[in-house]
């Protein structure tokens, strides 16, 4: 892939990455905004050896997925249900509350259960592709989609009480 | 909650994100500071291959010419060390021979190293 098509694919896709790094970062859309751009920034450094055996997205959130991994364990979010609450109630992006209780939801998941979750169901990734961008396997790909179903149900079954 | 209201509340999913425009001036910036920052290494590395390209060939032409000169070199240094005096003499007779080329090693290897520095700052200047 040369530069122009690089730059063409980030026109057409930032504002999917962006809302998938949104949903992964609990609806802190500033940092999510930051972790796009180191994603495009890396991408950018090696779009020119990517290897056309794999989709270009799939390469994407695999290194969107490293980058989040990365800054994860740089900077301890502990992000408490309270604490998700005020970045929902902070982030301009997020004024009308629509996601609140999504975002602090999707906050008590793990990152693994988190990510399988948007990947498929915000995505619409296949669980082979999500295999692919998390380096996991299918197997376990699996079992993380079924736990962090199961935590979501619960949890916003219980926001509902 | 069945399965299919996680997908509709995904499906749903729209939360509202800092301008795109704003985002993209950002990229741009960044990835413009890749490029110039890619040139210059670029720029370095290829000031650095003729600096080493011009220290080889100083360094053969200079081994050679010295190489020819080694009886000379031997000699004055024979002459030295029959002023310092007989047992220093005698002590040197064996060892001069590795002096002399020793001698040659370290005029060559300041040679070449001095091409590298002064090729360095001539196409860094150039380039300015």
């Amino acid at each position: 892939m040369n530069k122009q098509q690089f730059i063409h694919y980030v026109e057409t896709h930032q504002r999917q990455l962006r809302q998938f790094l949104t949903g992964l970062c609990c609806g802190d859309a500033d940092l999510a905004d930051d972790l796009a751009q180191d994603t495009l920034v890396k991408a950018y450094l090696s779009c020119e050896s990517f290897r056309d055996d794999s989709k270009f997205s799939t390469w994407i959130y695999r290194i969107a997925y490293n980058t989040f991994i990365s800054h994860r364990r740089s900077y301890k979010l502990t992000d408490p249900l309270d604490d998700a609450s005020e970045i929902a109630s902070l982030n301009k992006a997020d004024g009308s509350f629509d996601y609140q209780r999504l975002h602090a939801a999707l906050d008590k998941l793990s990152d693994k259960e988190r990510m399988a979750i948007l990947l498929y169901y915000l995505e619409g990734y296949p669980i082979r592709e999500i295999s692919e961008i998390t380096d996991t396997t299918i197997d376990a790909v699996k079992a993380q989609l079924s736990r962090g179903r199961k935590h979501l149900k619960d949890i916003l079954e219980e926001k509902r009480l | 909650m069945n399965d299919d209201k996680i997908k509709d509340l995904f499906a749903a999913y729209n939360p509202q994100l800092p301008p795109d425009s704003d985002f993209m001036e950002r990229l741009t910036h960044k990835m413009q500071a890749v490029e110039l920052l890619k040139d210059k290494t670029a720029e370095l590395r290829h000031r650095n291959r003729i600096a080493v390209r011009v220290a080889m060939l100083t360094g053969v032409a200079v081994g050679i010419v010295l190489a020819i000169c080694f009886p000379y070199i031997l000699g004055i240094l024979e002459n030295i060390t029959k002023i310092a005096g007989t047992s220093v003499a005698n002590f040197a007779a064996d060892y001069i021979d590795i002096g002399a080329w020793t001698i040659i090693a370290v005029l060559t290897g300041t040679m070449s190293y001095t091409t590298y520095d002064l090729t360095r700052l001539a196409t860094s200047r150039m380039s300015d």
